[in-house]
Formats: structure tokens, C-alpha cells, sequence
């Protein structure tokens, strides 16, 4: 509930000192202590904005993707759930509007122009939804990232081993097919690179992943934990697909939105990404897709935006990472042969490189 | 009626929640939407005058607290529910925004012995923090004989067994507080929105408070488009989230 006082001030500032016009382009700037003001300023131009308005990205958020070498970007909530009840529609327009700098950024990132890395810094918020107590939450995020260790560094090259043999290793398989309860997935990979994740763009880190032959996935995927994008929770989502375009969707709770959000463009209904989670000391689900799709034992699938430096081609202004449970009673087979049971690749299939 | 069971004349008591992040997270809002849940349902909004409102709401619930006096038993019925409890010669108190703030909801303790059939509640319940979805539960002679849930099911067959008493109702309730129309995940708010019941699987008050507070959120929807029905020795006396009487 907002201050009156502030509500007014908000008015007054756009109405009568800014005297802000249809036809004009407005940007909103403030540090995080103004929030309240900010958020009443912000709601008065959602409700008065036109489509120009709504779509124009402030060239200051575009700049950096284009200009910047290096982006260090923490991410951190207050409140992981404050767009929940926001209008999915307006929602799927934010992001296409976004998708052009977005995409700047992808491609960018893969020429080795821009050097990016990832991280969230664990708040009350984000202990909440992963049902621990902050200080409990914090011991999970720093030992995800090794940083108990003596040499975190070295730690990490270590594992970067076992990362860069399972790179090798799927670079020479075509097709993976993905069997577990619920889900019978065959997914094309043929001649798409495998990027080892190894905590270099994403801290913490741990997946090996590539961007799927868009026409080439067929068969039926059940999620194991509620898919969330943008403080929406989504419950267990099946996907069919055939020739790599999702055709029939189901979820026990939050359909509207899973398909407010495929039909955002035309890319979204492919997958842009296919991903084996292998950090072990990830183990459990938490609500933040950072560490989530990370989860020793799982894979993961994004509806959307591909890597291009996998040469997935696949574009959209959707990145939606949705995840599969592999560690009981499953396995994967590449080409034709099994290489992969109840979470981890049989041994002997990842060879030292 | 949430919180501590034990109410000394001689100590009078008030719970109230202030609306802070952690709740609106999960209630799913920003912070300033469930700001106007709270203060809307506490009824201290710029321009109301709460303390009129809530002597009205006395006039009110007592009104339907004095109906239900003499019933000797309710019968509940509704989407997967047909359950009679037992209430006769029980005391309905009126929950009028003295105990707790917000408030709205008329409760009693039913006959331990006498609560029979099926109930199947509309609301996640959640005790500490951990939720258990879409229960059904079956009663006989008093007690639960078989649970159900979609998702934590352990979870509610390990509080069913805490001890005997947690398989016997503590408490039914009407909750009458319409300002309050959605479901937060906070029980003080969601055991009192406007056209429910709730079902308390409480414990005995010589067990630990900790216990006592098993007062789960465990309410059948029975507000349209459900059309539930509740009848007193027989009479239809509420439908459709409402008592007949107005």
C-alpha cells in the first residue's frame, strides 16, 4: 500500500513537472532505497502508456550488450513472487521487445566479444522458496560453488575434466533419446557443439549442454519439479513433441501461463537448448533455475533462445528451462546404446580427453 | 480461531500479523497488493471506520452463532463431501476481532465421537510451512480412517499419528469474512475467508501449543461455483458461501 503522499508526488511529477506525452520516449531512473516512489511512477506509466511506449528499451539497458566487454551481473530478490499476478500477455510483450538487444547479447557472448558471468546472492527471499532457513541456504549456495574448499580454483578444474569428457563424448552422438517414467524423448544433436559449463558464465555452475537440431525432437517429456519463469510456478508440465515444435502441453496447475508464454513468438514452441545437470552438490530443488538446472543427475530442456555458440539457430524472446529428474529408474541412449542409468553416465563412457 | 488454546479471563489476548515480505511472498503478491489485503481485511482502509464496522460484525456473527445453538448435528455437502459433525450442546464463539485481527468466523468444538463421512478441502493445508494439497479425508465414530493428498501425503499421515487426538476435530468453523477472498498461505487470514469452512484436527490442550496449532487451513470451498450446502438437524441454513438469513 503505497504512501498517499507518494502516490501524489508520483502524479504531480509526471503529469504537471515531467508533463510526460503520448508520443514521448521516458526513462525511470533511481537507486533501490526510492523504490517506493519508483514503483508509483512505474505504475503510472503501464497505465497510460501506448504500444511505442511499452516497447522502446531504454538504449542505457541495450548499450551495455552492445559496448561492454565483461558484465558481472548478481542477481538478488526481495520478493521472488511481486510479478506473479502481472498480466502474462504484457509479460510475453516486456520480453520480445527485449529480445533484439537480447539477442545482441547472445551473439556477442559466442564471438567471444563479451565476457559474462552469472551469479545470485542468497536473500531471505530465495531461502524461502527453497524452504530453508537463510543461514542454511547460504551454506547450500557457497557449497554449490566449492567455496569451502581449500582451492575453490582448482577445485573447479577439476571438474571442468569430467565436463569437457562428457563434451567430447556427446559431440560424437546424433541423436540422444531420453527414457524415464513419463517421458520418451528422442532429441536430435548431430554436429552441434557441447558447451562445458564450468563456471566461467553461470557461478555456480556444472551442466554440459547444446542447442538441439530445431526439427529433429519427438516423443513426450513429463517435468519433474514446477517449472518457474518469472515468479510463476507451473506443475507438472508434459510436452509432446513432433519434428521438434511442441504440439500438446499439459500441466496441472498454471496451463494458461506455460501457453501465454509458447505463443509468445514463434520460436518459443522449440527447444533451444538440451543440457545434462552435473553438479553433485546441487542436490535438491530450490525454485532458482541458476541452481536448479544444474542438479547432479538431471537434464534439462529450454523452450526458446538457443546459444548460438552450439549453433542452435533457434530464436525467441523466451528462456524457459524446464527439468527432468533422472535419477531413479532412467536411462539415455545415444545412438542406439545405453551411456547414461539413474543419473550419471555409465563408466567408461566419458574417457579423459 | 488461530493460535494459542489456553484463554484465561484473567489474560486478555490479540494476535495480529504485519504485513511484511516474506508474507506476500507467499501470498504471491508485491508488497504493496498485500498491504491492501491486510489492512482491507482488518478493515482500516483511508475512510473506513473499523471499530463501527467490527461492532457490526458482533450484531452479525452472534446473530448466527444464536441459530446454531441448538443443532444437534451439521451436515456438510459438497463436491466429493457429505460429512455430519456432531455439535450438540456445544458453544459457538463469535470470532469478532478481539482475538484476532482480522477476523470473521463463528467456531465450535464438535462431539468428539460423532463426526462421520467424507470431506474433501479446497485450500492447500499448511502447518509450519509445509503444505499438503487437495486432502480427503474419511471419518468414522469421530476419527479419521483414511487420508489422501496429491502431494504430502507422508507429511499428513505423520501429524495424523502425532497422537490419538489428531485424528479427532478440534474445531468447525464458518468463515464469514467476505473482504477476504483469496487464499495467502497465513491462517489467520485463509481460515476466515468469506464462504468457507474449516475443519481443526486439533490436539488436546494438555499436549504441547506447538500441537495445537495442527488447526490446519484444511476448508472446504463452499462458495460458488461449487454450490456447497450446509444443513442443521436437517434444515438448509447455508448455501452457496452464505447463510440463508442473510
Amino acid at each position: 500500500m503505497a504512501d498517499a503522499r507518494v502516490e501524489r508526488l508520483a502524479e504531480v511529477l509526471v503529469g504537471y513537472s515531467a508533463d510526460v506525452r503520448r508520443d514521448e520516449l521516458v526513462s525511470i531512473e533511481g537507486p533501490l532505497l526510492a523504490t517506493p516512489l519508483l514503483v508509483e511512477i512505474y505504475r503510472l506509466f503501464y497505465a497510460l502508456a501506448n504500444e511505442e511506449q511499452l516497447d522502446w528499451v531504454n538504449p542505457s539497458f541495450s548499450g551495455v550488450n552492445e559496448h561492454a566487454d565483461v558484465r558481472i551481473i548478481v542477481e538478488a530478490e526481495e520478493n521472488t513472487k511481486s510479478l506473479a499476478s502481472a498480466d502474462p500477455e504484457r509479460q510475453a510483450r516486456a520480453a520480445r521487445a527485449r529480445q533484439a538487444s537480447q539477442q545482441r547479447y547472445l551473439e556477442r557472448a559466442a564471438a567471444g566479444e563479451l565476457k559474462w558471468v552469472l551469479t545470485a546472492y542468497p536473500t531471505e527471499a530465495a531461502a524461502q522458496d527453497a524452504e530453508m532457513s537463510l543461514t542454511e541456504y547460504e551454506e547450500f549456495v557457497y557449497g554449490a560453488g566449492r567455496l569451502g574448499e581449500v582451492d575453490p580454483v582448482a577445485s573447479w578444474r577439476t571438474f571442468s575434466e569430467t565436463a569437457f569428457a562428457a563434451k567430447h563424448f556427446l559431440e560424437r552422438v546424433r541423436t540422444l533419446r531420453i527414457v524415464a517414467e513419463g517421458t520418451d524423448l528422442t532429441v536430435g544433436v548431430g554436429s552441434r557443439t557441447w558447451e562445458a559449463s564450468v563456471g566461467k558464465q553461470n557461478f555456480p555452475d556444472g551442466e554440459v549442454f547444446t542447442g538441439p537440431v530445431e526439427t529433429e525432437v519427438d516423443g513426450v517429456i513429463g517435468f519433474t519439479y514446477p517449472a518457474v519463469y518469472q515468479g510463476r510456478e507451473v506443475q507438472d508440465v508434459e510436452l509432446r513433441f513432433e519434428a521438434g515444435e511442441v504440439v500438446e502441453s499439459s500441466a496441472s496447475h498454471g496451463l494458461e501461463f506455460l501457453q501465454a508464454m509458447i505463443g509468445m513468438d514463434a520460436g518459443a514452441r522449440r527447444l533451444g537448448e538440451f543440457a545434462f545437470g552435473l553438479n553433485d552438490g546441487i542436490d535438491r530443488f530450490t525454485r532458482n533455475i541458476l541452481f536448479d538446472e544444474k542438479i547432479g543427475g538431471t537434464v534439462h530442456l529450454a523452450l526458446g533462445a538457443a546459444y548460438p555458440e552450439t549453433g542452435g539457430l533457434n530464436r525467441s524472446g523466451l528462456h524457459w528451462d524446464l527439468i527432468c529428474d533422472l535419477r531413479k529408474g532412467s536411462e539415455v541412449y545415444a545412438d542406439g546404446e545405453l551411456v547414461y542409468r539413474d543419473g550419471a553416465f555409465l563408466p567408461g563412457v566419458l574417457a579423459p580427453a | 480461531m488461530a493460535g494459542s488454546g489456553s484463554q484465561e479471563a484473567s489474560l486478555r489476548w490479540c494476535g495480529t500479523l504485519a504485513p511484511v515480505l516474506a508474507y506476500a511472498q507467499d501470498a504471491e503478491l508485491p508488497l504493496a497488493e498485500y498491504e491492501e489485503v491486510v489492512f482491507g481485511a482488518c478493515h482500516v482502509l483511508e475512510g473506513q471506520d473499523p471499530v463501527a464496522h467490527w461492532q457490526e460484525v458482533t450484531g452479525e456473527l452472534t446473530r448466527h452463532a444464536e441459530r446454531l445453538a441448538g443443532a444437534r448435528v451439521l451436515r456438510i455437502v459438497g463436491p466429493d463431501t457429505d460429512l455430519r459433525v456432531g455439535v450438540r450442546d456445544r458453544r459457538w464463539q463469535v470470532a469478532d476481532g478481539k482475538t484476532n485481527m482480522p477476523d470473521g468466523e463463528i467456531f465450535t468444538s464438535p462431539l468428539e465421537e460423532a463426526t462421520e463421512g467424507e470431506i474433501r478441502f479446497s485450500f492447500p493445508g499448511v502447518f509450519e510451512g509445509r503444505e499438503v494439497a487437495d486432502v480427503r479425508l474419511r471419518f468414522e465414530g469421530g476419527s479419521v480412517v483414511a487420508a489422501e493428498a496429491e502431494r504430502g501425503g507422508a507429511f499428513l499421515d505423520s501429524l495424523l499419528d502425532m497422537d490419538a487426538g489428531a485424528r479427532v476435530l478440534g474445531e468447525v468453523a464458518f468463515g464469514l469474512n467476505y473482504g477476504i477472498d483469496r487464499f495467502t498461505r497465513n491462517i489467520l487470514f485463509d481460515e476466515k475467508i468469506g464462504g468457507t469452512m474449516h475443519n481443526g484436527a486439533r490436539l488436546q490442550l494438555r499436549r504441547a501449543r506447538r500441537a495445537e496449532r495442527l488447526e490446519a487451513a484444511l476448508g472446504p470451498d463452499l462458495r460458488p461455483p461449487h454450490d456447497g450446502e450446509v444443513y442443521a438437524d436437517g434444515e438448509l441454513v447455508w448455501r452457496a458461501g452464505r447463510f440463508l438469513d442473510g
